[in-house]
């Protein structure tokens, strides 16, 4: 036994014998080595969706009730009446809108005349009052009964916090038969907003 | 050569060498980014620097909005390319069937994601040099209605090349 450990120092004496041992000590580490990885990762700085949101507003508000610009008592063939509204869009995506008359009851609906242009302002006063400029693209001639008419068909855009007035004008025609005597209906606009721009 | 001198020079040669790698490696990728992207696949950086979308996007019913950019293998070996949406909330809860996510390469399948949450939508292997271009797309339903309004979601997107050694 001394003597194997003493040749085993005899070898581990000679330079050679170590560095060649420290060479496969360091190779031996090599080879068995570890699985590593190498990652390289970017982030693409995010975004915010949101849904865009519509806001139809006519004279600053959701509802309009009691609009007595369009009121007239005693009416006869030949008047006309005329109010504006200001339609507005509210919400923070672009929308068109149209709008319709129902009227009830509907005994006037249809013998009446109906104008709407984009005039800011009317002219003249009731029983005489008109509304300015030329019709609006798909504007509608006479007030719907139960059943809707159009009013605006062809839809007008709006974008955000955009808003634009139309006048709008009732006239009793010239040749409206007596039948229509005494009657009385109480009309109702329905503005429509909607985000398909097609 | 005295032969213990030869032996500590080799020891110290081996030495000097195994230090000198990763240094090296640490200088090179400072210089090289593995990873390069591009909105047009002309020039090429570490990152595309500004959000793919704009920073806010407003969308309504049937909006589709599509951006695509591209990535490059730059490691000098093929490499796993991962591509991975992250969604979260922005306003509140989402109305899950309003908005939609995909991704896609090239002409391939698009990806869905459908709810919020980390996903991986792409992952493949690219060729050393190899470019992909990689498209996102966010829609809203045509048929979403006014309870989606002014709903929303915030999407970041995480590119990843990755490779295996020994």
């Amino acid at each position: 036994m001394t003597s194997n450990l003493a040749s085993v120092g005899r070898v581990l004496a000679n330079a050679r014998t170590r560095a060649a041992l420290s060479l496969g000590v360091v190779m031996a580490v090599g080879a068995t080595g570890t699985f590593a990885y190498w990652t390289d990762s970017v982030p693409v700085t995010g975004t915010t969706f949101t849904a865009g949101t519509i806001d139809l507003q006519v004279n600053g508000a959701d509802s309009v009730s009691g609009y007595t610009s369009l009121n007239i008592s005693n009416m006869v063939p030949g008047n006309t009446v005329a109010g504006t509204l200001t339609i507005k869009n509210n919400g923070t995506a672009p929308m068109k809108y149209t709008a319709t008359s129902t009227s009830a009851p509907a005994v006037l609906s249809g013998a009446l005349t109906v104008t709407v242009t984009g005039a800011s302002t009317v002219t003249g006063t009731s029983p005489s009052a008109t509304c300015g400029g030329t019709a609006l693209p798909g504007a509608g001639s006479t007030l719907g009964g139960a059943t809707a008419a159009s009013l605006i068909s062809t839809g007008r855009q709006l974008n955000p916090g955009a808003s634009e007035t139309v006048c709008i004008q009732v006239g009793m025609p010239a040749g409206a038969p007596s039948s229509l005597q005494g009657a009385s209906s109480a009309v109702t606009f329905t503005f429509t907003g909607t985000s398909d721009l097609s | 050569m005295n032969s213990r001198r030869l032996g500590a020079f080799l020891l110290v040669t081996l030495m000097v060498l195994s230090v000198a790698g990763p240094s090296q490696a640490a200088i090179s990728a400072r210089q090289w980014s593995r990873l390069g992207l591009s909105r047009m696949g002309h020039h090429w950086s570490p990152n595309l620097n500004k959000p793919l979308f704009g920073r806010h996007l407003d969308l309504v019913p049937g909006q589709t909005e599509k951006r695509t950019f591209y990535v490059r293998n730059q490691s000098g070996e093929q490499a796993r390319l991962r591509v991975s949406v992250n969604i979260t909330n922005a306003h509140g809860s989402l109305q899950r069937d309003a908005f939609r996510v995909a991704a896609r390469t090239r002409a391939g399948w698009w990806q869905h994601v459908r709810h919020t949450g980390s996903h991986a939508v792409l992952w493949r292997t690219m060729a050393r040099g190899a470019v992909i271009p990689v498209t996102l797309r966010v829609r809203i339903r045509p048929r979403a209605d006014n309870t989606s309004m002014d709903r929303g979601l915030r999407l970041q997107v995480k590119v990843r090349l990755s490779k295996r050694i020994r």
